[in-house]
């Protein structure tokens, strides 16, 4: 029997945690911290080559200048850093690998000093030929950007190619795909493209650190998705042990996959650990035109699939091979391609997959964590070809994919059965909202109107043993505190913990709070990343409130002299109705209870709570099999109604439906907002969005003037987003990720909703209102598919 | 930012500053001039804050003349104003188009035209209309025609010692109604730089008209076709065949480039299609009033 | 370089500022310790600096900081009463759940004060306007559209002014 009141547990509406703050502007971001004049500037000094042996560095001109204290460079901090491949040089040691590396880093009494400062510093270079197309890496291993691949540390689960540019390769072998193309009766084969894309988060990278000059111990305030990761990491490459850095992770203004793993924390460290430091704090802030420079950028994909069909619509097997563009690490990027990989049959059943996806090394700026991490590159690609697919069998797009759907029990392409999902009502509801397969007309003459749907699949994309701990502190007045790592970037995190220790102890979501995440106070958590927070992290909150719960029912029931199933806590009283007592949670909870014996009991009530996902098996490195390559699935849709203006190019999106296998919905809010965001952000990226480089590998784009992202301007459609609630089994509530989710598939939806009005199918993203006019031309010449 | 700066509060003032410090930068709204600072595109190492200068604050109207935009005149200035939304309806649009509210606020439409960047949205408009840039200096003041007034991207006619007090929009002649279209093609609707701005203006007296086309960020120096006008004006008539001739007359006098932004085959085509639009659009509203 | 005291009225209180020529009025209020004002880009473009400076709204990384001598300027801090009320607007902000990672929030707020009080009731597209020079990669503006048009509801003239009991 449920012995907890709430109304602001699961599911409720609240008012979000920190909320208040963000709406007066006093809560403070990394930048916004004050260390006062003892503080340093640090700003670095690029390499203008995308691929250059450093000659020299000749600093003497820099350190001239009043102000400028010492200048770092890689040789003074030749240390390699990785989460899963240490393949990344803070500082470029001996070669420069991509035009904007840091080859050297300027410390000085002010940022503008330092600014100045970098421009002195005199570096020669012999250039060196470089690679940028991964398609070309990938094969030609003529310019290795990587010659010691083989030397690099890694984890098991990562398969990189000494002697090429493949940091990564990941396989599926499964069944007989010749066979299966053999026996179907077409065979499509599509190629997509994809440049890079850029975060876009309002808050550009910034980092503090401190090492203190008495003890060696070293202090790390950053913005950082994942405090633990960055401690971990660091830790691991300076060959520290770990107790002896803290990491204080301030709120961040936007993560996205951005500020995973560690970013700029071990260049800035490379100053506070310089001897000329001398324990003063130094300060590392990224301004936004070097943002792309200085971290992740999503992968640039080339996807080739070729699929075989048969007649009667089912899918007889499929080849997969995608070059993923890593840039010059990947030390992150390698994981977005098993992700991709071991879901390689996206939301379908295919008995026969043949998959490779490659991480390829190339001369840039270098590729990581991205919401959706892996599926929005996989899906754009894979749902236009699953809708070219259905138009060769003659068949409406919706229902091909309904009858190939992967459904309960059928297994996926490692081999994992799919677990029960409500993708089939989340279609029909896709395609009763926005009218699909029924023809509409254009709104305005010169306009042509379209329809489309694609489906969206992922995974939580992290290690087999990606573990999450929480300590509930219970005050004496009754209030809680809850110490749990997860980065609330936004997503809601904080309000959705505060409502499940609301549900498990019966207090009020007022009296309750969570802070952000500080290695030194906070118990560990892998990352805040893969959509695995409310679940995973939710899961160790919901036993630590527990824990905390069972003490306080066990202590007053032996004070009170009853049994615990007796007692009820309600709204943040404890009452037992059989005794007729009730009382408020107070002083009790931290000195302890006076027993009817005379002894007093108890004490500080601390509740802990820790998960570890139980099951999940590596896929196999030859085949990709695993009888449980991942925790769970999420699984939803979106549908795009739209309109081209012929004359120019400019698509109007008119509305678009988006919905979600949640599980459960612990913070409605939330979800909600998760929904929409994501949601605008793929359409942004669909068709706006775009990283680019000259033949030297210089940058075009590399701040809001030139890399545009949605303004309220685009964001001119209805939304209608909505959730299917079937449960998880392992789960605390029966919930499952949706962070990232309604980012993978805005932009095949809009693709496959472009061939609808226009008869021609664009092989390329971004959806640009060039792009899209160049189509509108083709299709006039009687072409079918547009490359540019 | 590493800069004296200096704030007079007369015209006067600034020429004095000027002539101390010649290679001083000017700042109206600043909203070009601090980016490209910032940027390192250009150096400074005093700059001139005309903010505080009431002459040149505001729109004012020459009474039958036209419509002094002083110095200081935003663009939201500029958007508000009535007797400019009705004769220069195409200015207008081009201010709305401009950026977003918060730069409207602060950018000038005079600093727009000394910015004299190509894809500058004001450009065009003014051009259309024939404005007049009226400067002040150490020597006698001189009003130039701003078909004149830019030279090369960046490069105005300005000289060392003066200063552009204000753009004069000529008022349309007693019983002309003004149609006006700024159109224009930009990655998305707000705040990015045009990659194709067309600007078409007709003068309608009764039944006849007179047309004024200008482009932007299509060539070096915003311009007017002249030979399409000349062409439009004698055929008194819009229609598919005059189109089709203008239109690639006006494809043949723009040399637009290829940049991350769009390339050279869209814009030109862009420029065949917002021509067709802006004259189609005047032509028939001009013709139903 | 020289420094040079501004005087103004910040947030309805006078304040003084040391600032140098070429410091943007988003650095100089930054180290007075009014933090709401951030730097998302610094080139005018994202909007995470918006303040209000008599009655328009602009964006701070743009205006020169000695550029509001004499001049009132508000902040997201100067919208709650001394009671520590929060605005109207803010209030609409966090019941439509407008707010997700909140670094784009103090100037999306103080963008919608400056169109409220030029459009107490404004429509779709003058929202979408007024707030166009405004990035969220965050919320996809939907919410906040939401949070407007609830705010616009409320809001008519200040009728507790704000900052002062």
């Amino acid at each position: 029997m449920k012995q907890t009141s709430s109304k602001t547990g699961i599911g409720a509406i609240v008012n979000r945690q920190y909320d208040d703050q963000k709406a007066v502007g006093t809560l403070q971001y990394t930048d916004d911290l004050f260390f006062g004049n003892h503080l340093l500037h640090a700003r670095p000094v690029r390499s203008p080559h995308a691929c250059a042996q450093i000659l020299s560095i000749d600093a003497s001109e820099a350190m001239e200048m009043e102000g400028v204290i010492f200048v770092v460079t890689g040789t003074d901090f030749p240390h390699r850093f990785g989460l899963y491949l240490k393949d990344r040089y803070p500082i470029a040691v001996d070669q420069a690998r991509y035009m904007g590396e840091p080859v050297a880093l300027v410390v000085a009494e002010s940022e503008e000093i330092a600014e100045r400062a970098r421009e002195k510093v005199n570096v020669k270079y012999k250039p060196m030929p470089a690679v940028l197309d991964p398609v070309q890496a990938a094969t030609d291993s003529s310019i290795l950007v990587h010659p010691e691949l083989g030397q690099y540390e890694k984890v098991s689960f990562l398969n990189p190619q000494p002697g090429t540019n493949l940091g990564n390769w990941f396989k599926i072998r499964r069944g007989n795909v010749e066979q299966a193309f053999a026996e179907a009766d077409f065979v499509v084969e599509e190629e997509v493209r994809c440049p890079q894309i850029a975060h876009g988060f309002l808050e550009t990278h910034c980092c503090i650190s401190q090492q203190d000059l008495g003890s060696g111990e070293i202090t790390v305030w950053t913005a950082a998705q994942s405090a633990f990761a960055v401690r971990e990491i660091l830790a691991d490459g300076m060959k520290m042990p770990q107790n002896k850095i803290r990491v204080i992770a301030p709120p961040i203004g936007g993560g996205f996959g951005g500020k995973a793993g560690m970013t700029i924390e071990a260049l800035c460290l490379s100053a506070s650990t310089h001897p000329k430091a001398r324990g003063r704090p130094v300060k590392l802030f990224v301004p936004r035109e070097e943002v792309m420079l200085s971290s992740w950028v999503r992968q640039a994909y080339v996807a080739r699939i070729k699929m075989g069909v048969k007649k009667d619509g089912k899918i007889t097997g499929i080849h997969n091979t995608f070059y993923f563009d890593t840039g010059i690490s990947a030390e992150y990027g390698a994981n977005p391609v098993r992700s991709a990989g071991y879901t390689s049959t996206g939301t379908y059943y295919i008995p026969n997959v043949h998959t490779d996806c490659y991480a390829v090394y190339t001369h840039k700026p270098f590729g990581g964590a991205y919401r959706g991490f892996g599926l929005p590159e996989l899906m754009s690609a894979m749902e236009v070809v699953i809708d070219i697919a259905a138009r060769k069998v003659k068949m409406d797009p919706l229902t091909f994919r309904t009858i190939n759907m992967l459904k309960e029990g059928l297994p996926t392409c490692t081999g994992m059965p799919m677990a029960p999902h409500g993708l089939e009502q989340i279609s029909e509801q896709i395609k009763e909202r926005i009218g699909l397969g029924e023809d509409a007309a254009a709104t305005a003459p010169g306009r042509k109107r379209g329809k489309g749907i694609a489906f969206a699949i992922k995974a939580p994309a992290m290690p087999a043993d990606a573990s999450s701990s929480a300590i509930v502190k219970v005050n004496g007045d009754g209030t809680v505190e809850v110490l749990a790592a997860t980065m609330d970037m936004g997503q809601g995190a904080y309000t959705a913990y505060a409502q499940i220790v609301s549900e498990e102890m019966g207090i009020p979501y007022d009296q309750i709070r969570c802070s952000f995440p500080d290695t030194q106070s906070h118990p560990y958590d892998w990352q805040t990343v893969a959509s695995r927070s409310c679940w995973s992290m939710g899961m160790a909150v919901k036993r630590a409130a527990i824990d905390a719960r069972e003490q306080i029912l066990q202590l007053y029931a032996e004070c009170w002299q009853a049994e615990p199933q007796d007692l009820r806590i309600e709204y943040g009283m404890v009452l037992c109705e059989r005794l007729e007592r009730k009382e408020p949670l107070d002083q009790k909870m931290t000195n302890g209870f006076l027993m009817p014996d005379g002894v007093l009991k108890g004490g500080p009530i601390i509740g802990k709570g820790r998960f570890i996902p139980p099951d999940v098996v590596y896929p196999d490195s030859e085949t990709g099999q695993s009888p449980k390559s991942v925790v769970h699935f999420t699984l939803g849709a979106v549908g795009v109604d739209l309109e081209v203006v012929e004359a120019t190019g400019e698509v109007i999106i008119r509305k678009i439906a988006a919905g979600y296998d949640v599980g459960k919905a612990i913070s409605p809010i939330n979800v909600r907002g998760q929904i929409e965001g994501g949601t605008v952000q793929g359409v942004s990226a669909a068709l706006m969005e775009g990283i680019y480089y000259n033949t030297d590998g210089k940058l075009l784009n590399p701040d809001f003037t030139d890399y545009k992202i949605a303004t309220t301007k685009d964001a001119n459609f209805e939304m209608d987003v909505f959730w299917e609630e079937t449960p998880e089994a392992l789960s605390p509530y029966g919930n499952r990720g949706v962070g990232e989710h309604s980012m993978i598939s805005p932009a095949p939806a809009i693709n496959n909703a472009l061939f609808n009005a226009l008869g021609i199918r664009i092989h390329q993203y971004p959806l640009s209102r060039e792009r899209v006019y160049g189509a509108i031309q083709a299709a006039k010449r009687g072409e079918t598919d547009y490359f540019d | 930012m590493d800069f004296a700066l200096l704030r007079p509060t007369s015209l006067s003032e600034v020429l004095e500053m000027m002539n101390e410090y010649p290679k001083a930068r000017l700042k109206a709204g600043g909203t070009d001039l601090l980016v490209w600072i910032k940027k390192g595109l250009i150096s400074a190492d005093h700059v001139i804050d005309m903010g505080l200068i009431p002459e040149i604050k505001g729109i004012i109207p020459n009474e039958g003349e036209g419509i002094h935009i002083g110095a200081m005149a935003t663009l939201s200035d500029v958007i508000c104003h009535s007797a400019i939304q009705k004769d220069y309806p195409d200015l207008t649009q081009a201010c709305r188009m401009h950026s977003d509210p918060l730069i409207r606020n602060q950018a000038t439409v005079v600093g727009n035209v000394c910015s004299a960047v190509p894809s500058g949205d004001c450009i065009p408009p003014l051009l259309a209309h024939r404005a007049l840039v009226h400067t002040v200096g150490s020597k006698e003041p001189r009003v130039m025609p701003l078909e004149k007034w830019i030279i090369a991207p960046r490069t105005t006619r300005i000289l060392p010692e003066e200063v552009v007090s204000s753009v004069f929009l000529p008022q349309p002649e007693e019983g002309i109604r003004v149609v006006g279209r700024y159109l224009r093609i930009s990655r998305r609707k707000a705040l990015d730089l045009a990659q194709v701005g067309v600007c078409c203006v007709m003068e309608w007296k009764k039944s006849s008209f007179q047309t004024y086309l200008s482009y932007g960020a299509v060539s070096a120096v915003p311009f007017r076709c002249l030979e399409a006008e000349q062409i439009i004006n004698e055929a008194q008539r819009v229609d598919e065949e005059l189109l089709q001739f203008v239109v690639d007359l006006a494809v043949g006098s723009v040399q637009p480039i290829s940049d991350v932004r769009a390339s050279q085959e869209y814009r030109i085509q862009m420029v065949r299609e917002l021509t067709r639009q802006a004259l189609m659009e005047c032509y028939l509203e001009g013709r139903d009033q | 370089m020289n420094r040079y005291r501004v005087r103004f009225v910040l947030n309805h209180q006078p304040t003084q500022m040391e600032v140098k020529d070429g410091q943007t009025l988003l650095r100089a209020l930054r180290e007075l310790g009014v933090t709401s004002v951030k730097r998302g880009c610094e080139e005018g473009e994202c909007g995470a600096c918006t303040v209000l400076i008599g009655s328009k709204a602009y964006k701070s990384c743009m205006i020169l900081a000695r550029e509001v001598e004499g001049k009132e300027v508000l902040t997201s801090e100067g919208l709650v009463t001394v009671g520590s009320k929060l605005h109207p607007i803010q209030k609409a902000f966090i019941e439509e759940g407008a707010i997700q990672c909140g670094f784009c929030t103090p100037g999306m707020i103080m963008a919608t004060y400056a169109l409220l009080m030029e459009h107490p009731h404004p429509s779709k597209e003058e929202i979408m306007d007024g707030l166009s020079g405004n990035l969220c990669r965050c919320t996809g503006y939907s919410s906040i559209f939401r949070a407007v048009e609830k705010a616009s509801k409320i809001f008519d003239a200040p009728q507790e002014k704000e900052g002062e009991a």
